[in-house]
């Protein structure tokens, strides 16, 4: 055992107070709040009878969805093209992230190729992802592929951003520490910069799955004979129109869900002890 | 013994220089010195003096324009094993576990073991032990610069290089981790170059005070810090008288 320096002990951990439960308790209370808001002034919507013809008009109400909400549920309906949009979106965010944090991390690395790309990726990004609708199509046909594809065009850029934007901000003294106990280029790039940049990423991830989201549904749209995004436009076929306001309800609660989940998961990286 | 070897860390002939607002600034002019084992060599001079610099391109962090570092006659290079760093801020990685940021100072060395238990020996040795599990953002700044502390200790390091280290403590912790710096020099015969622009803490700390003159970017004078207290108290005033005809007192205190 080594003797220790002549340096004396003051350790006062803080400690959790009571304004801090509270401000847990409203912090968790406000967003179902804002929920039940919005579910108020739908019903206080289409309760008004400038709104439009009372026999259409009744289709749209939250009286007249959340049966039918029930019903597709209990039939597995929305649990069946849910779960077909749910895993096109994740398979797409997964694809994103691993360019987006890649190529964000190869720019934010060199000067010169961030330099050299950047003004590209400005271009190709400013395209709305929708626009390449019809080149995906001809190059992948219709299917899962292209709509996977079309999602992760748009979900990519907040990842690369975010990516890139963390390493700008990324403290170069640490750096400088990191080199001083031996780290390498690479073992800074794994130890310090992606370790430090992480909830940039994860800001970035959340950014790209509520795009995803909003561009699943037109994507889905593209031929597909499955998904919520085909289910909306098979409503509206059949003016089904409660059924209708059902997908959207499922859409924005799935929508909802998702961004809880990368929230959760947030907590559970390294970087939620900063 | 926390030191893996004994040695002597040589600056030769070192020129640096930088170029700000497309004018080239030499910061170090020809610095030669040595610091040796189980010593503290401060180097005081005003902000912008070139300290920093100096240190650096001790550790190896920056190359020298010309001249050469040389620890024990061989070229330093930057994360030399010999060497332990503390910067200006703990520089501790919010990420990471007390004990783990302790760890990540070994954490690329072949030679020494990384595991919990080294890093919980090596906070013993700065009374930060019972804090090991706890995340650095609940640390004081004290705390923290103990972590630093540790962080370079776990490296065993022949030579200790501290640039302003203590400079946002208030002035007890300030004092406790001088000691500290003071015994690994006394007790482990670690070899220490000090960076400061305290005077006192020079005086208190140092067995040499090296005036770096700021523009000229050479050692001004070089003095051997006396044991006696009124020795001491009248270095300071040639110390200060030494920085007067050098046109800087005003940030020395």
């Amino acid at each position: 055992m080594q003797p220790e320096l002549s340096i004396p002990t003051s350790y006062a951990l803080p400690q959790r107070s009571a304004t801090r439960r509270v401000s847990r308790w409203a912090h968790g209370s406000v967003p179902l709040a804002s929920v039940v808001v919005l579910l108020g002034a739908w019903w206080a919507v289409t309760a008004q009878p400038w709104f439009g013809p009372r026999a259409v008009l009744s289709s749209f109400t939250p009286q007249a969805t959340f049966p039918v909400f029930v019903q597709l549920l209990s039939q597995g309906v929305l649990i069946e093209q849910g779960w077909i949009s749910i895993r096109r979106v994740l398979l797409a965010l997964a694809l994103a992230s691993i360019v987006g944090v890649t190529l964000g991390l190869a720019l934010g690395s060199s000067r010169l190729a961030e330099r050299t790309v950047a003004p590209a990726l400005h271009v190709v990004r400013t395209v709305s992802p929708l626009s390449w609708m019809p080149l995906v199509i001809m190059l992948l046909g219709i299917g899962d592929l292209a709509v996977i594809f079309l999602i992760a065009i748009a979900a990519v850029w907040p990842v690369l951003f975010s990516t890139l934007g963390g390493l700008h901000q990324l403290d170069r003294e640490w750096v400088m520490m990191a080199r001083s106990v031996g780290a390498k280029r690479h073992q800074i790039l794994f130890h310090v910069a992606i370790p430090a940049v992480l909830p940039q990423i994860v800001n970035g991830m959340r950014v790209a799955v509520g795009l995803a989201w909003v561009v699943l549904v037109p994507a889905e749209m593209l031929g597909v004979t499955s998904g919520l995004g085909y289910w909306l436009l098979n409503t509206r076929d059949r003016l089904a129109y409660s059924e209708l306001m059902a997908v959207i309800l499922a859409i924005g609660l799935i929508g909802l869900a998702l961004d809880t989940a990368i929230r959760a998961l947030a907590l559970l990286l390294p970087g939620a002890r900063r | 013994m926390v030191t893996n070897g004994v040695g002597l860390l040589e600056a030769r002939q070192v020129w640096k220089s930088y170029v700000h607002r497309r004018r080239r600034l030499h910061v170090l002019r020809g610095i030669d010195f040595a610091i040796r084992t189980a010593e503290v060599a401060c180097v005081i001079g005003p902000s912008g003096a070139g300290k920093s610099t100096l240190l650096r391109v001790m550790a190896g962090l920056e190359r020298p324009d010309a001249g050469e570092v040389l620890l024990d006659g061989v070229p330093v290079v930057a994360g030399s094993p010999r060497l332990g760093v503390m910067f200006q801020s703990p520089l501790l990685l919010p990420w990471l576990r007390v004990w783990e940021n302790v760890m990540f100072g070994a954490r690329f060395l072949p030679s020494v073991e990384t595991s919990r238990e080294q890093a919980l020996v090596v906070l013993e040795r700065v009374r930060l032990h019972d804090l090991a599990d706890q995340p650095v953002t609940q640390l004081s700044g004290g705390q923290a610069q103990r972590v630093a502390l540790a962080r370079a200790l776990i490296r065993r390091p022949t030579f200790l290089l501290l640039d302003e280290p203590f400079n946002n403590l208030d002035m007890p912790t300030r004092r406790e981790l001088g000691a500290a710096v003071r015994e690994l020099a006394l007790n482990d015969g670690v070899g220490v170059l000090l960076v400061t622009h305290d005077i006192d803490e020079a005086l208190a700390l140092g067995d040499r005070i090296l005036v770096l003159a700021p523009e000229v970017g050479t050692f001004a004078r070089e003095f051997a810090v006396p044991a006696s207290a009124p020795a001491r108290a009248r270095l300071r005033d040639e110390i200060l008288a030494t920085l007067e005809a050098l046109g800087t007192t005003a940030i020395l205190t």
